[in-house]
Formats: C-alpha cells, sequence, structure tokens
C-alpha cells in the first residue's frame, strides 16, 4: 500500500516536470487574438462609448479579434508606463502624453512600414506628426489635442470691461482685484489650477515658456536657473499669497457641479470636460485667453497632444495599427469629441465642429494663435516630481527662490545626465 | 478573460499541490535516507520520514519563498539593478544614498524615516492610550458588555481594507467635511469648546511646523542640547527621588543600554557608510567586543569559542577594507593609521581566546578595554574640543548664552551650528552618568546619590540656559528678516503657525496641508486600536481580584490602585503593544495609499510607501532591497530588544 | 481614610444604611458614567460605517454640499442598481472570492499539515525545524517582497493570480502555524495512539482524528485569513496590473481615480459597502474566534 502510494507520487512529480508548455499556458493557446489597450483618464461615459460602440464596430470588422481597454490614475501613470515599457510585459497600445516620445524612444515600436501610404496623414497638424516621431519614424497616432487655454467668467470680474490680463503685473492685479476671503477661508478665487491646489508642474514650465525662457541652454544642460524660470516662479508665488495669504488658509468651499459655472471661481485652466456644456448660456460671458506672459516673453497657448503609443514589445504591431487608423478616422474623431470632450487633430474634423460650436470655433482659432505644444520634455518622469518637491517648498515659503532654483538645476542636471541626455 | 485567468489559476494550483506532496515525499525520503546513514532504529526512521513530509510544504515554502529571496535581496541591495536592465554592482552606494540623505531618493527616505517616527512618537503612545481607555471601559461584567466589545473591535477588520480609509478621507475633506462641519457646529454653540478648538488648532500647527522644519534639515541650533539635556534631566530626577530600589538599577541600566544603541546607530547611519573608514571605528568594535566578551556569561565554552570567531572574522573584514582603503587613497605610509589600532585590539581579544579564565586575566582585560577607549576619547575628543569649544559648556553651566547678536544670516545659518559641540556629547554624558548610577548602585550609596544630584544639577542647568539660547536663536533669523525685508526660511511653517491665534473660522486642514496630513493618519489609527484593546483586556482578567480587594482594605484610593497595581501587572502587555505599535508604524502601508494626495503624499509617506513606491513603481530593485534591508535591521531590533529587556524590565508574575 | 470610617460607623446602626444608600447610589451613578461613556464609544466606532451607507444613498448634490446630514433626502438605491450592473464591480467581486476561496483551501489544509507535525509528530529535528519558523515571525515580510517580485516577474507570473494565490499552499504564516499547533498540543495523547495500535497511518490519524477535534482552532485561523485576504491590497496591487484581474480591495481603491467632476462619493461609498458586508458578516458570526486568537498569539486581525 504504502509503496504504492509512494510510486504514484514520483509519477506525478515526473509528469510535472514534464509538461509541456503549451499546456501550462491555455490563454495563450485560445483562438481569440486579444488586443490590449491602455487609456488613462477617462470619464465613465467615455469608457462607456469605447466598450459599447467603438469595439464591437472594430471586433465585426476583424472576426476573432477581443478589444480590450484598461485605465488607471493619472496618479501612478508615467511609472505604471515605465513598468511595463521596461519589463517588456503590457498591453499592446499605450496611450501617451505630448512629451513622452523623448523620453521612452526606442522602446517604442517602429511603425513606418505599417503605416505606409496611409493618406490620412496628410489631415493631421505637423506639430501632432512631430509629437508622435522619434529619431524620424513614426511611433503612434495622435489621439487628441487639449489646448489648454485660462477661461475668464467677464460677468463676474471685478472690472468687466479690462479683459483678460496679459502680462504676470496685468494677471497680479486681477488675482488682486477679484479675490475676496472671509477670516481663514476662501469664498472666491480669481484663479483656480487644473489641479486645484495652485501648483501644477506642467503650468510651471508653460510660464517659463511665456517668459521668454527655456528649459534647456544650448549645451543641453537645465535651465532652471535662469531669469525667466525666476519671473516665472515668482508669479507663481505672487499669486498663491494673493489667494492663500498665509498656509493655513483653507481652501473653496466644496463646489458643486463645474468650478467655473459656480461663480466661485472666475477664472481658470480646465480641460473641456470639466467646464459646462457648451450649450450652456454662461458661454456667452467666458473669455478665452492665453496665459500671461513676461516682458521678454509672449502669451501662449499649452498644446497637449496625448497619443496611442505601440511599444516595441509587441510581436505583431500589424493589428495594433490597424486599430488605431480605425480609431483615428474623421468620424470617430468627431465622436470621441462629442462624447468626451477630445479636441480632434484631424483638421478635417475642424470645420464641421466649428460650424456646430460656436465655442469650439473661439477655442480652435486661439490655439492656432497662441498654441505651442508641449513637447521635448527630458526625462519628464523624473523631473515632474522633482519640480513637485522644489516648487512646493517654495511656494509655502519654506525655501528662498534662489536656493529653489539652484536645487532644480543641480538635480535636473543630474537627472539628465543619469538618462544619457548629456554627454 | 476573467475566468480564464481562474482557469489558469486553478490549473496552477493542481501543479503546485502536485508538487508539494512530491517534494514533501521526496523530502521525507530524503530525511529517512540520511537516518538510515546515521543507523538509526526503524521505528526513528519511520518517525523522522512522517515528520518531514508533514512538515515538507512548510519547509520547501520556507526555501523558495523565504530564503532564496531574502538572499537574493541581500545581494540585490549591493546592485543598482532596475528592472529590464542589466545588473551592476554598486558596492555600498545605495546604502550610502539612503542613510546620508544624498539626492532626492535619500531625501525622500529620511522624510519617509521622520515620518514614521512621528507615527511612533505620538501615534503609538496616543494609540495605547486609547487602547488602555477601552480595556479599562471594558473590563467589567455588565449587560451588554459583549456587545460593546465587538463593536470597539470592529474598526480594526475594517481598517484593514481601503473601503473604510475612503469614507474617512471624505469626512476629513478640509472645508465642508464632516469632522471640520460637526467640531465647527459644536464650538459655535459652546464657546468653551470653541476656545479650546482653537487653542488645539493652534497647538497642533506650531507642534508640526516646527517637526517639518526639522525634516527639512532646518538648523535647530542650541535647542538639539536642549532635548539630550531634558531627557536626561527626567530620568536623573526619577532616579534621584526616594528610595533607591532594584527596579531604579534596572531602570538606569536600560536607559543607558537604549540610549546607547541609538547613539550607534546614529554613529552607524551617518559615520560606516560614509567614505573614510576612520581608524577609531576599529578600536570601537574592539571595545564593544571586549567588554562583551567580558560581561556576557557564555553557558558554554564552544559558544564563546563561537563569539570569538564571529568578533575575529568582523575585525578581519574591516581590516581588509581599511587596509584596502588606506592603500587607495591616503598611499601606502599611511597603512599605520589602521594596522596600529588593529593590533592593538586584536592581541587581548585573541588571549582572551586561547589564556586561562582567571580573574587575574579578566582584570588585565578590563584594563585593556580601559585603556583602548581611553585611546578612543582621546581621538574623539581631540576633532571635538578645540578651538575653544568647550567653552559652550562652561557657559551654558552658569547660565550664560552664547548667542550675541548675530551679524547676518549666513553667519546664523552655516557657520553656527557647526562651530558647536555635536550633541551626541551630551547622549555620551546622559549615558555614562546613567550607567555609574548603576554600577555603584547599593554599593556605594553616598557616590551614587552625589552622582545623581551632581548630574540632574547639571542636565538641569543645561537644559534650561540651551532653551533659553535656542529661542534667542530662533529669534534672530525673524530679527534678521525683518531688517533685511526678505521671508524668513529658517522654520517657515512654524514661526507662520505662531503668528497668529485662530479665528472662529479656521478648521484644520486635515490632508490638503502637510501641517496635518500626520495627525489624519494618527486620528485613524486611534480609531482603529482594537487589537492593543483586545491584549490589554487579556491581562487585565489576569490581574487577581484578591491585590486590589487588598489595597482597597489599605485605603488606597482608585487612582493610586491603577498605578500601584494595575499598571504594574499589565506591564507584559503594555511592553508588546508599544513594541508592535512602532513596528506598525513603519509599515503603514494602506492607510498612506489611500489618504495621500499629490501636495501631502510626502509628508505622509511611510518607510513601507516609500519602498513601495520605489520598487515597484519605479523599478528600481537594487535601491528598494537597500531600503527593505535597512528596514529589517531596525524591526528585528526592535523585536529583540522586546524578548531581551520585557525579561527584567516587566513584570510577569500573573 | 475610608477604613476610619468603616470602623467608626460600626457602632452605629444608622449610618451603615446611610453609607449603605450612597454606596448604592454612587454604585447606580458609576454605572450611568460606564455606560454612557460605552454608548458614545460605541458611536465614534460605528459612525465612519453609518456614515459610509448614508452617503452610498445620496444624489451627487448632496455628496457635494457640506457635509452634515447623515441621511440622503431620499434614498437613491439606483446608486446600486448601477453598481450591480457594472461589469468591473462584478468582476472584481467574484475574482474576490474567488482567491479569497483557493487562499483559504489551500492555506488552512497546509497549515493544519504541519502544525500535526509540529505536534503530535515526534521526530528528530523537529524543535530545531520549529525554531526555525518560529524566527520567521520576526523576518518583515519587505525583506523578500522585492525579490519575490523578481522571481514571479522571471517566470511570468505577473499579471497572473498565481503570486496571490500559490504561496499560501505553503503552510505560508507562521503565526497560524503556531496558533493551530498550541491548540492540537492540548489535545489528549492516547487519541492518536489508540489509532496508531488500530494500524492508522499519520495521514489517517490527521483527517480522521486530530482534524475533527481541532475545529475551534481552524475556524478560527479560517477567519484570520479570510479578513487579511479580503482586505489585502498591497500584493494585489502589485502582482494584478490589470482591471480584469483586479480584486475589490484595489476596484474600490481605484475608483477615487476616474476623471470626474465633482467626484462621485455615493459611488465609491456604495462599492466601499458593498466590500465590507462579507467582512462584518463574517466578524458578526465568529468575533469570538476573533477574541480568541488574538489573545492566545497576539496577532493582528
Amino acid at each position: 500500500m504504502k509503496r504504492v502510494i509512494i510510486l504514484t507520487l514520483i509519477v506525478l512529480l515526473a509528469g510535472v516536470v514534464a509538461l509541456p508548455a503549451g499546456f501550462a499556458h491555455p490563454v495563450e493557446a485560445r483562438q481569440t487574438t486579444v488586443l490590449e489597450i491602455y487609456i488613462t483618464g477617462l470619464t465613465e461615459d467615455t469608457m462607456n462609448w469605447f466598450n459599447d460602440t467603438l469595439f464591437p464596430a472594430f471586433e465585426a470588422e476583424h472576426p476573432g479579434v477581443d478589444v480590450q481597454i484598461l485605465t488607471g490614475g493619472w496618479g501612478d501613470f508615467d511609472v505604471t508606463v515605465a513598468g511595463w515599457i521596461t519589463t517588456g510585459d503590457g498591453p499592446d497600445i499605450i496611450y501617451l502624453g505630448s512629451e513622452y516620445a523623448a523620453t521612452f524612444g526606442d522602446l517604442l515600436m517602429n511603425l513606418d512600414e505599417q503605416f505606409q501610404g496611409w493618406e490620412d496623414w496628410a489631415q493631421y497638424l505637423p506639430a501632432a506628426i512631430d509629437t508622435v516621431t522619434y529619431d524620424g519614424h513614426i511611433r503612434g497616432l495622435p489621439l487628441l489635442m487639449s489646448p489648454r487655454p485660462i477661461f475668464y467668467r467677464a460677468d463676474l470680474m471685478a472690472d468687466p470691461e479690462a479683459g483678460a490680463p496679459l502680462t504676470f503685473a496685468d494677471a497680479l492685479e486681477f488675482m488682486r482685484a477679484n479675490t475676496v476671503l472671509e477670516g481663514g477661508a476662501a469664498k472666491q478665487w480669481a484663479f483656480m489650477d487644473i489641479g486645484n491646489d495652485l501648483f501644477d508642474a506642467q503650468e510651471f514650465i508653460g510660464y517659463i515658456w511665456s517668459a521668454g525662457g527655456t528649459l534647456y541652454y544650448e549645451d543641453g544642460t537645465s535651465a532652471f536657473d535662469s531669469p525667466e524660470t525666476a519671473e516665472a516662479m515668482q508669479y507663481m508665488y505672487d499669486r498663491r499669497r494673493v489667494m492663500r495669504p498665509t498656509e493655513d488658509t483653507a481652501g473653496l468651499p466644496p463646489i458643486e457641479g463645474t468650478a467655473l459655472g459656480s461663480g466661485m471661481v472666475i477664472s481658470g485652466i480646465f480641460p473641456m470636460w470639466a467646464m459646462p456644456a457648451t450649450s450652456d448660456p454662461l458661454w456667452n460671458d467666458v473669455l478665452i485667453a492665453p496665459y500671461p506672459a513676461g516682458p521678454n516673453g509672449s502669451p501662449l497657448i499649452q498644446v497637449f497632444i496625448d497619443w496611442l503609443a505601440v511599444p516595441a514589445y509587441v510581436q505583431d504591431p500589424t493589428l495594433a495599427v490597424e486599430f488605431l487608423k480605425f480609431l483615428g478616422s474623421q468620424d470617430n474623431a468627431i465622436a470621441l469629441k462629442d462624447v468626451a470632450g477630445f479636441t480632434p487633430v484631424r483638421q478635417d474634423a475642424w470645420d464641421q465642429i466649428k460650424a456646430a460650436d460656436p465655442v469650439w470655433a473661439k477655442l480652435l482659432d486661439i490655439t492656432v494663435e497662441y498654441g505651442r505644444a508641449f513637447s521635448d520634455i527630458r526625462a519628464s518622469a523624473e523631473l515632474r516630481p522633482l519640480i513637485f518637491e522644489q516648487m512646493t517648498l517654495y511656494l509655502t515659503d519654506q525655501q528662498s527662490l534662489e536656493d529653489t532654483q539652484q536645487m532644480m538645476k543641480e538635480e535636473y542636471d543630474a537627472i539628465l545626465e543619469d538618462n544619457g541626455y548629456l554627454d | 478573460m476573467a475566468s480564464d485567468a481562474r482557469l489558469y489559476n486553478l490549473q496552477w494550483s493542481v501543479y503546485t499541490i502536485i508538487f508539494i506532496v512530491a517534494s514533501s515525499v521526496t523530502l521525507g525520503l530524503l530525511a529517512r535516507f540520511t537516518a538510515r546513514l546515521f543507523r538509526l532504529s526503524a521505528s526513528e526512521q519511520r518517525k523522522i520520514f512522517w515528520g518531514f513530509t508533514f512538515a515538507g510544504p512548510w519547509i520547501v515554502g520556507f526555501i523558495i519563498f523565504v530564503l532564496g529571496p531574502a538572499l537574493a535581496s541581500l545581494y540585490y541591495s549591493f546592485t543598482d539593478y532596475t528592472l529590464g536592465k542589466s545588473i551592476k554592482w554598486a558596492g555600498l552606494d545605495n546604502y550610502r544614498t539612503l542613510l546620508l540623505s544624498e539626492g532626492r531618493q535619500g531625501r525622500m527616505f529620511n522624510t519617509s524615516m521622520l515620518n514614521s517616527f512621528y507615527y511612533a512618537l505620538l501615534g503609538v503612545p496616543l494609540q495605547i492610550a486609547a487602547a488602555l481607555g477601552m480595556a479599562l471601559l471594558l473590563n467589567r461584567e455588565i449587560p451588554g458588555i459583549r456587545v460593546f466589545r465587538m463593536i470597539f473591535y470592529m474598526p480594526v477588520i475594517l481598517a484593514g481594507g481601503p473601503a473604510i480609509l475612503l469614507a474617512w478621507r471624505y469626512m476629513l475633506a478640509s472645508n465642508g467635511g464632516f469632522v471640520n462641519e460637526a467640531s465647527r457646529q459644536i464650538a459655535n454653540i459652546f464657546s468653551g469648546f470653541d476656545y479650546l478648538y482653537r487653542l488645539w488648532i493652534y497647538l497642533m500647527e506650531a507642534f508640526n511646523g516646527f517637526y517639518i522644519g526639522v525634516m527639512r534639515g532646518d538648523a535647530l541650533g542650541p535647542l538639539k542640547y536642549t532635548i539630550p539635556a531634558v531627557l536626561a534631566a527626567l530620568l536623573l530626577l526619577v532616579l534621584a527621588r526616594g528610595e533607591w530600589s532594584e527596579s531604579k538599577r534596572v531602570l538606569a541600566w536600560r536607559s543607558a543600554q537604549i540610549l546607547g544603541i541609538a547613539v550607534m546607530f546614529r554613529l552607524m547611519s551617518k559615520g560606516l557608510v560614509a567614505q573614510p573608514i576612520d581608524p577609531s571605528w576599529i578600536y570601537g568594535v574592539g571595545i564593544a567586543a571586549l567588554v562583551g566578551m567580558l560581561t556576557l556569561n557564555f553557558a558554554s565554552v564552544r559558544q564563546r569559542a563561537a563569539a570569538h570567531v564571529l568578533i575575529l572574522g568582523a575585525l578581519a573584514v574591516v581590516g581588509v577594507f581599511a587596509l584596502k582603503h588606506a592603500g587607495f587613497a591616503l598611499g601606502a605610509g599611511e597603512t599605520w593609521r589602521y594596522l596600529i589600532p588593529l593590533l592593538l585590539v586584536v592581541a587581548p581579544l585573541v588571549i582572551s581566546l586561547v589564556g586561562p579564565r582567571t580573574p587575574q586575566t579578566a582584570r588585565r582585560l578590563w584594563g585593556a578595554a580601559g585603556v583602548l577607549s581611553a585611546i578612543l576619547l582621546v581621538r574623539l575628543a581631540w576633532g571635538q574640543f578645540g578651538d575653544g569649544r568647550l567653552e559652550v559648556l562652561t557657559r551654558y553651566l552658569t547660565l550664560g548664552s552664547t548667542i550675541e547678536r548675530p551679524a547676518d544670516l549666513d553667519y546664523l545659518q552655516k557657520t553656527y551650528p557647526t562651530w558647536l559641540l555635536s550633541a551626541l556629547w551630551f547622549y555620551g554624558a546622559a549615558i555614562a552618568v546613567l550607567l555609574g548610577a548603576a554600577l555603584l548602585g547599593e554599593r556605594h550609596p553616598r557616590a551614587r546619590r552625589r552622582l545623581l544630584r551632581g548630574g540632574l544639577l547639571v542636565f538641569a542647568l543645561l537644559a534650561v540656559s540651551s532653551f533659553s539660547d535656542g529661542r534667542r536663536y530662533f529669534q534672530a533669523f525673524l530679527d534678521i528678516a525683518e531688517a533685511t525685508g526678505k521671508p524668513n526660511y529658517h522654520f517657515a511653517l512654524f514661526h507662520d503657525s505662531l503668528r497668529l491665534f485662530p479665528d472662529r473660522t479656521r478648521v484644520p486642514l486635515w490632508m490638503n496641508s502637510e501641517l496635518w496630513s500626520k495627525p489624519s493618519l494618527i486620528l485613524i489609527t486611534m480609531w482603529s486600536s482594537g487589537t492593543g484593546m483586545l491584549i490589554f483586556l487579556a491581562a487585565l482578567k489576569n490581574v487577581p481580584q484578591s491585590l486590589y480587594e487588598a489595597a482597597e482594605v489599605d485605603g488606597a484610593n482608585i487612582i493610586q490602585r491603577f498605578f500601584k497595581i494595575t499598571l504594574p501587572m499589565i506591564s507584559p502587555a503594555m511592553f508588546y503593544n508599544i513594541v508592535i505599535g512602532v513596528i506598525a508604524a513603519l509599515q503603514t502601508f494602506e492607510t498612506v495609499y489611500i489618504l495621500q494626495t499629490p501636495l501631502t503624499r510626502d509628508s505622509l509617506s511611510s518607510a513601507a510607501f516609500l519602498l513601495y513606491a520605489r520598487t515597484f513603481q519605479e523599478l528600481r530593485i537594487g535601491e528598494g532591497a537597500a531600503m527593505s534591508w535597512i528596514l529589517v535591521v531596525i524591526i528585528l531590533t526592535l523585536t529583540v530588544l522586546q524578548f531581551r529587556f520585557s525579561r527584567s524590565w516587566v513584570h510577569y508574575e500573573a | 481614610m475610608a477604613t476610619q470610617t468603616a470602623r467608626h460607623s460600626t457602632s452605629l446602626p444608622i449610618s451603615v444604611s446611610a453609607r449603605r444608600l450612597v454606596r448604592h447610589g454612587l454604585q447606580r451613578l458609576n454605572l450611568i458614567v460606564v455606560y454612557a461613556l460605552l454608548l458614545s464609544g460605541s458611536a465614534f466606532f460605528l459612525f465612519p460605517l453609518v456614515w459610509m451607507v448614508g452617503t452610498s444613498l445620496k444624489t451627487v448634490e448632496e455628496v457635494g454640499r457640506s457635509q452634515l446630514h447623515l441621511l440622503p433626502e431620499t434614498p437613491q438605491w439606483e446608486n446600486y442598481d448601477k453598481l450591480f450592473h457594472e461589469e468591473a464591480f462584478f468582476r472584481a467581486y467574484t475574482n474576490s472570492i474567488f482567491i479569497v476561496t483557493l487562499v483559504l483551501i489551500g492555506t488552512v489544509i497546509s497549515v493544519s499539515l504541519v502544525a500535526f507535525s509540529f505536534s503530535r509528530l515526534e521526530w528528530k529535528g523537529r524543535d530545531v525545524v520549529f525554531a526555525l519558523m518560529m524566527s520567521t515571525l520576526m523576518l518583515p515580510y519587505q525583506a523578500t517582497l522585492v525579490p519575490q517580485y523578481v522571481m514571479f516577474h522571471k517566470i511570468g507570473w505577473i499579471r497572473t493570480f498565481n503570486p496571490i494565490t500559490l504561496p499560501g499552499f505553503f503552510a505560508g504564516g507562521a503565526a497560524l502555524i503556531f496558533l493551530l499547533r498550541q491548540f492540537m498540543l492540548s489535545l489528549p495523547r492516547e487519541l492518536d495512539e489508540a489509532a496508531m495500535i488500530d494500524g492508522a497511518n499519520p495521514l489517517q490519524v490527521w483527517w480522521y482524528v486530530i482534524m475533527p477535534l481541532s475545529r475551534p482552532a481552524v475556524a478560527t485561523i479560517s477567519v484570520f485569513l479570510f479578513v487579511g485576504q479580503w482586505n489585502n491590497l498591497m500584493m494585489p496591487l502589485i502582482y494584478l496590473q490589470k482591471p480584469a484581474l483586479y480584486t475589490m480591495p484595489v476596484y474600490v481603491a481605484q475608483k477615487l481615480n476616474l476623471q470626474e467632476v465633482p467626484l462621485p462619493w455615493q459611488d465609491v461609498m456604495a462599492a466601499s459597502v458593498t466590500f465590507v458586508i462579507p467582512v462584518l458578516i463574517v466578524f458578526l458570526f465568529t468575533q469570538r474566534y476573533f477574541i480568541k486568537g488574538i489573545s492566545t498569539t497576539g496577532i493582528k486581525g
């Protein structure tokens, strides 16, 4: 009896060792091909549109294909994506921000061959094509354009006739005139940034540019010690001190609905999906304006071109590119604008949108006039936390402007060197 | 998709079970085979076979999931391994970055260790007080008490998961959140509560502002002496008051040990991984080894020999490193700087190993340890007391100030703190006094009393005058800022919170401000301190009722009974809860993960959270492994301390 | 003081009864104070739970308003309806049930085998292995977390359930083994000796004699395991990495990441309520095991 048990066990052990590999991976052995797409920061409606409208349509054209969407938050975005790309194990299509072509480079697949002869490229803005190109090769498809102007409630401004401020000095004047504090709490804020804590790393870079500065010197080292950077920092600091004279001032009460619609916020930087519907009469009184500028710079609007890339670890990119072409079609671009508020990157989608909607017409016109693409940010995943840490110290009065500039420059130079941007 | 994944998992479960059964039986067979080699009886062989087979799952799991990974992680911690890239040997680089707070990563580690320290310093006592209060309340047999026990414990079950933490995050919204709204409403009704509430806000913000300043590395100035001086004065006050007793001796001895360990950690983290290995280290290791050999009572010769081999091995390693380093950095001529101390240290150790174990040898070895200590002290003091630095001490002892009206900010911020003595000397002096008191003990009561009273006087003077000097130091920054019209960055948040007493509209900002993020976390841990309560409850049940009755007959009131009977009797539970609480403070993860916002991420992050972010989000395996080993060392030290000290410190009579 | 009064008063019968009366009244007062404290304590401990349920039934507008109303004007049951129709929710819930069940079965069986070996079998080397096992209690999990991740990554188990379920099969959790062993040690020796004489092998003794008797201890470790696994956030967060595999803790935590303005707290709280219910039910029915388990070993729930 005992011998029988032992014998069986030995046979079983041999069985485990000799198991065919294919049997151990049943998922791959299945007939359906799964196409995984990672898109971050979607609203529920947009998710539903992907799942209920777009994917079934694509699957109908490609039998045996199962398209699936993965989502996550913005908080972990860069690290999640970096994880997939460096470990070589992840979805077939990943969503990337404007500045990432330079960050990931050759870890993204060269798609020239797959996109060859696709006539729709003619419809894309040159800036958008630049955004998805690295080393002269196409790495993905631009998905949406997100111009980030400042919206003003002209009807609520202290001086409704004054118009939007276009210099740092005027903007500060505007902040003082339109902020209402009561005791230790805010009742009305002249301005609200996209992250609602009066500090955003991308916006900061925007002000460096509008002050006439750059992020890098000719030799590729960081220009955080430039006088233009100092101007941008000083502006953000002064603005914060208007709305939070001390760090223990409480922010605005909870806002019902959109921030600009609540009347508690006079101006701000918002994505279109966080704004009232364009049919709202409120829009009659909304000014759309660029970022204020320093004396040596000029006002600008940051344009983020988010795109979908195919990582280099994907075995066969044909299907992924098929899907990208399908998603990028004119009809789907317009549909995405309606569902998700994504501004299309295709110009042939614009005419229709402009004709249908005067608000979007205004937005697109001003974008063309002031737009500057948010790209060429080197080692952005490491830069963002650095800016965040240092600028928070500066803005909360814990570190001087000079020390902050110095720290940012020193540490960013070290990061650039680590990542091979400097020789 | 999900069902495929489950199927896949089930399939692997079957393989795993087969693997476990097969490998356990193989293990059993191997064990029996070994037993046969040792010619054990047939029934012994049978027992060994079944024993190992049944314990097999754990043994195999231990090798695969604990032993292997632990060794691998130790190796990774010396490399710059990033997942997806090739491994490169990096030596002590990772440890250096973390322990010396180099660059952003080191800074983050320092911040999260200090966050954990905050949780341990404030959170654990509060948690223990809450748990003890709850246990005292629940330790009575009245109708419905079981339901209450259940309700009081329930938060522990919930707080393990994210759901209730999300509810807390929502309730703690600074503007309009339930907690703030409700407190404000109550404050509006009762003016007494309003005043207390605002006072609480004021004190909390001032304290947290101060702590943030310390975390940021703003110079403490003379205040850094106040901390050890107050600590030592308090301890000495307890020891000097009333009759001397055995428990006081133990207290003195243990406090000296704990302070010593803390100082050692500090020295090691700042000194050992720093570039040059100073010859002082060799003396330090040698003294520690000698004193250890002489005081520890080894049960057997074999143990003693093993300890010796370990120490000599360690010294050999230090020696090789030191010589190598000396050869590289200092030129061959400097090698003597290391060789002499090595010889001085190794010689008595070898004698103690091979020599006869007579009292005479022991006395000579104590002498050797004394000589080495003297050399070490001279070495260390040389660099410390030059340039008239002793003057600081003498001035403090006469209640004089060392701070003159400062010329400018640069002088204050950069020159002044480094010019002064290292605060470690104060800790050293405290340790010396405590040790002296413990050693003099019963036998020399007069000398002991003089030592204690003298020490108390000295430390009290140091505490008072260093504190007043510290205040002047802080004020100087404000004066300079006012004179120059620039903001004051030295303890900025602290001064900000001190400026104005909160008005009636002010509320705690909780997760919207780094001044309040840590207190929010502590509030939640207090809410879920039911585990500690259960442990206290079990301990309270074991306190014999007869003791209380006897005390009542003697006329002890309820407070006396609590301090004289309850507290000593439940001290094992207390000690256990403290250690577990401190370890948990280092390992806080879920709470930080759920509560953090971009603004408060850094000010909340615990060591465990940083480890997670560094390893699993940024895939820096090497640095993550180094971080985890630093954590392991700290946690193991705490655990060992618990086991060692609980025996003598704690009342185990129940 | 009290004793003196007592001595004097023995001679005066009236004051004795007066004292008894005062004492009785004091006891009464004491009891009232105790109950008042107990009730306010309960309110503090239960409040977040009640708040969670209240919020889950509110409308989006009510959630945005300042939070003084515990309950909504009209309960919005459709919040739950919406949740139950969400595929991701269903998936996460079933994933959680799947994982917890598998871990529970695998761990309980393997732990009881090992505990049996450490308590009922006599073999050379047992004490050494047992001491080794107890020493792993001291090792914090951080020491092995990183290389385990690397190991699972190398064998391609990231983004599968395997790293979460399978390690449990290897008798994971020294504290659980210890708890069960202590219990098994307390069972009378004669039982298995009698069975051995009848010709049973240790496997049969374990299954037919010891396991049925160890039911209370097995229940205790099962409850600990269930709560620990159900709440487990870190492991799924590290290893699962894709929404199709998310368990409830990750799903609930991710709900906050949606880009909605204003944040749909009512949905988050509805998901939280459904997440908390199983744990609460299990706790209500098994709390005596909890209390016993913690008091004997001091491990955390």
